[in-house]
């Protein structure tokens, strides 16, 4: 079920409505129940995946908590490691695996004949896994008591707002309140359909709408030229962050209204002023699951400076796999590591620079140089993100660097509409930046104001939103 | 505010609170849907011009029926020159059949044609990997025109509830409608020209052409609905139809046209009806000349002139055994009980 499909629309409302109407004690059941049917309505048989990961991580935990062994403990952890990273090697990694070892031993002039495995990746794999992992591991850790409610540990794994495409949540952050009474209340429904209707807004008016420019460019790179190429990748910077926020939007506006906190996930990261402070901002919940997890347990920071070099480049590396089962991911997990190492190694060097020029002189001016070039660093870095092959993308990387050719718009109209999304969104998180207390529409004072204001974002969603009922890009993931 | 109501209190609140922002919205989307529908139905060209006035006001004797195929390769103007008949091309770029019968649909609700000129892609039938989204051309004639609501309906079964806003019919359409209400374009009667000629040289085997997915692709019985229906309705009000497949210039792997499960079933049909079937892909008048295509499927204009002509003679020869008395032409090859 997606989230911009009228089969959401309806089905949320039914939850919220019957989840007040019962008891505390019961609404466990009904949001297992409406997240299970969520997950199932994409394919009845992935939700084996779900509970095998649930019985296997509720059993691990159960048996981490009974002993202070900590060889036990390690025995159960690595259980639950071997499930879930299992789940996802076979399902997601299998065959980009087979296929990278049969090329580099055809290389060779030798044979490696292991068949292709014909499955469907299972939405949201890599979300799920990762949220009942952090459990696992908190509670070898002794961070997390086991869970000893089944269903609400169930809920925990699967609670369907979040399930497909994240936030990542921590079961220290998403357990407790799922045992806590939520109260309705006006504030969290009406901020929650703020949230709800801003993401329709980034995934209908901005994410479909460049997809459509990027899809006829990228399916067809070698037509275009470099201008052109360039246009389409500054674009697929917006679509990825629109659609990608957007499904947090929703999630954490549908959560919020039947009182479920859910952590940010975006924090309008194309106004970062660096490379590490862009991933304190893009896809916040994965980015700290990486720290917590991989980052911190290699020695973070404190550790030599290769040897944090090193760990900065693995663990973005990963990340890159994590995102998608090609050796385009890699590659840009890997430079985007490259690029946040280097934004420390270079950081007295820059400073020498821009005090040399004297950019220090004019704050504003800098932060806004420091923004553009952030920006387009990390927006020319999602070619590799969006490119279909390795080749394409370095044949995009060459034209684009090579600016050759002029620029070809099929239809103006279509650009227009782009832009103008783009647009819009930019203008209001500069504001949220910037502006915050002035120039208020969306949370003015005055209740009238906030009325028309989001009564105009729905008439500019229904008036240039794009409804092909487009997937969200994260769902591959 | 509302955090010091009590929870009861709270949600009459809320119920305050939605139904003023609902009626916030219904009037803005009203005012909202107002204006698109007067910049739309104000266009004085293009694609969306051209659609009104087929659905509202067409009153011609020929109807070219299709896609941008016969869109932009067939000229009303000569049809008429030739055949003496008032010509209309009411085909549209990417469009299906079903956008073809919708049409028809709401044309015969107040005018009978004499003779409707069908193209047919050999693939035509098949089902469509974007399904019926191309429809939403005709959303702005949903209420307005209830013949076309079951064709607009295939979108989605939760279409007509979006169909409750005003301003979601003319989605996507306010720069269009600005674009041609300011600065029209020469109406050649639905016909688009094209300019640009194909480089002799282009790589064939680059031409998308899964031809081996398309043999067995299954067919999507809306659209051989939609195609018998266009033969039947026309038949029905005494129209002569015609089945043309226009002519290519280059096509990778032509012997396998031959084979789609689309193509035998549109001859077929065609056949059923006595009705005209022309398959001029391969007409050697055509194939292979880049000077008469502006790409590898579509004629520029140069090679639309030379083939309405070819297609209005095709059809004056036809029509030869044929008797123009009053409206009516009486085919008399057909069938009694499809000739009155």
């Amino acid at each position: 079920m997606l989230f911009n499909s009228i089969h959401y629309i309806i089905f949320f409302p039914i939850v919220v409505m019957l989840y007040f109407s019962l008891p505390h004690r019961y609404r466990w059941i009904l949001l297992l129940a409406a997240s299970y049917y969520f997950y199932m309505c994409w394919k009845v048989e992935y939700i084996i995946l779900i509970i095998t990961s649930t019985l296997i991580d509720y059993t691990a935990g159960l048996k981490m908590g009974q002993t202070d062994d900590k060889r036990k403990r390690k025995k159960y952890l690595i259980l639950s490691l071997i499930t879930n990273l299992g789940l996802l090697g076979t399902f997601k990694y299998f065959n980009f695996f087979n296929e990278s070892f049969r090329a580099l031993f055809s290389h060779y002039n030798l044979m490696l004949n292991i068949p292709e495995l014909k499955v469907l990746l299972p939405v949201g794999i890599s979300f799920y896994t990762f949220q009942t992992l952090s459990y696992s591991i908190d509670v070898y850790r002794g961070v997390k008591k086991p869970e000893r409610h089944l269903g609400m540990f169930a809920l925990y794994v699967s609670f369907f707002p979040q399930l497909v495409a994240g936030p990542i949540e921590r079961s220290t952050r998403l357990l407790p309140q799922l045992f806590e009474k939520k109260k309705y209340s006006y504030e969290n429904f009406s901020s929650g359909m703020k949230q709800i209707i801003w993401g329709y807004f980034k995934k209908l008016v901005v994410a479909d709408r460049l997809a459509i420019i990027v899809n006829s460019v990228y399916n067809n790179q070698s037509e275009h030229s470099g201008i052109t190429l360039l246009l389409a990748t500054l674009f697929f910077s917006f679509q990825v962050y629109c659609d990608f926020s957007a499904y947090s939007d929703i999630a954490i506006g549908s959560a919020r209204i039947m009182g479920y906190d859910l952590m940010e996930n975006f924090r309008r990261p194309f106004l970062a002023k660096s490379f590490p402070e862009v991933w304190r901002r893009w896809h916040i919940s994965l980015t700290t699951w990486f720290k917590d997890y991989v980052y911190i347990p290699m020695g973070g920071s404190r550790v030599s400076q290769s040897r944090w070099l090193f760990n900065v480049i693995v663990v973005f590396t990963i990340s890159g796999l994590w995102h998608g089962a090609n050796w385009t991911f890699i590659i840009w997990g890997a430079i985007h590591g490259i690029c946040l190492a280097s934004s420390r190694v270079f950081a007295g060097i820059r400073q020498w620079f821009v005090h040399l020029i004297r950019l220090d002189r004019f704050p504003r001016f800098h932060n806004f140089i420091r923004i553009l070039i952030t920006f387009t660093l990390f927006s020319l870095l999602a070619m590799f993100f969006r490119a279909n092959s390795l080749s394409d993308a370095f044949q995009i990387a060459e034209k684009v660097f090579l600016l050759k050719g002029s620029l070809y718009v099929a239809q103006t109209t279509m650009l227009l509409y782009g832009l103008f999304g783009i647009g819009f969104l930019m203008m209001v998180e500069i504001k949220q930046e910037f502006f915050d207390n002035k120039f208020s529409l969306f949370d003015n004072r005055i209740p009238i104001i906030r009325h028309l204001s989001y009564a105009f974002l729905v008439l500019i969603i229904l008036a240039v939103g794009v409804f092909d009922g487009g997937q969200f890009i994260y769902f591959q993931f | 505010m509302a955090g010091s109501l009590s929870t009861s209190n709270s949600k009459i609140y809320l119920a305050y609170k939605l139904v003023l922002f609902i009626v916030i919205l219904l009037v803005l989307d009203f005012i909202g849907g107002s204006l698109l529908k007067y910049l739309y139905f104000s266009q004085q060209s293009g694609d969306d011009y051209s659609l009104n006035y087929a659905m509202d006001k067409a009153n011609e004797d020929i109807l070219l029926l299709g896609d941008s195929r016969i869109h932009h390769g067939c000229i009303p103007e000569i049809f008429t020159d030739i055949l003496g008949y008032s010509s209309y091309n009411a085909a549209r770029g990417a469009q299906s059949i079903i956008f073809s019968y919708a049409v028809l649909s709401a044309i015969l609700k107040r005018h009978n044609p004499k003779i409707v000129i069908v193209d047919m892609p050999p693939n035509g039938l098949a089902k469509r990997s974007n399904g019926y989204d191309k429809l939403s051309c005709l959303l702005p004639y949903y209420r307005s025109h209830p013949e076309i609501r079951r064709f607009v309906d295939l979108r989605g079964s939760f279409e007509k509830f979006k169909l409750i806003s005003r301003v979601y019919p003319f989605n996507s359409t306010i720069l269009k409608s600005l674009k041609e209400r300011h600065k029209p374009k020469k109406d050649w009667k639905g016909y688009v020209p094209r300019h640009k000629v194909v480089r002799p040289d282009i790589d064939v085997a680059n031409q998308p052409a899964d031809m081996e997915g398309k043999i067995i692709a299954d067919l999507d019985p809306n659209l051989v609905e939609a195609y018998t229906g266009i033969i039947t309705k026309s038949i029905e009000v005494g129209a002569k139809p015609f089945v043309v497949i226009l002519p290519r210039y280059k096509y990778p792997r032509a012997e396998l046209d031959y084979k789609l499960k689309s193509y035998k079933v549109i001859k077929k049909i065609a056949a059923d009806y006595n009705v005209p079937f022309w398959d001029m892909s391969f007409d050697t008048l055509f194939y292979g000349h880049n000077e008469y295509f502006s790409d590898m499927s579509h004629f520029n204009h140069k090679g639309a002139q030379l083939f309405s002509k070819v297609l209005a003679e095709k059809i004056k020869a036809e029509l030869g055994d044929s008797i123009v008395s009053g409206n009516t032409i009486v085919d008399k090859s057909l069938p009694d009980s499809l000739s009155q």
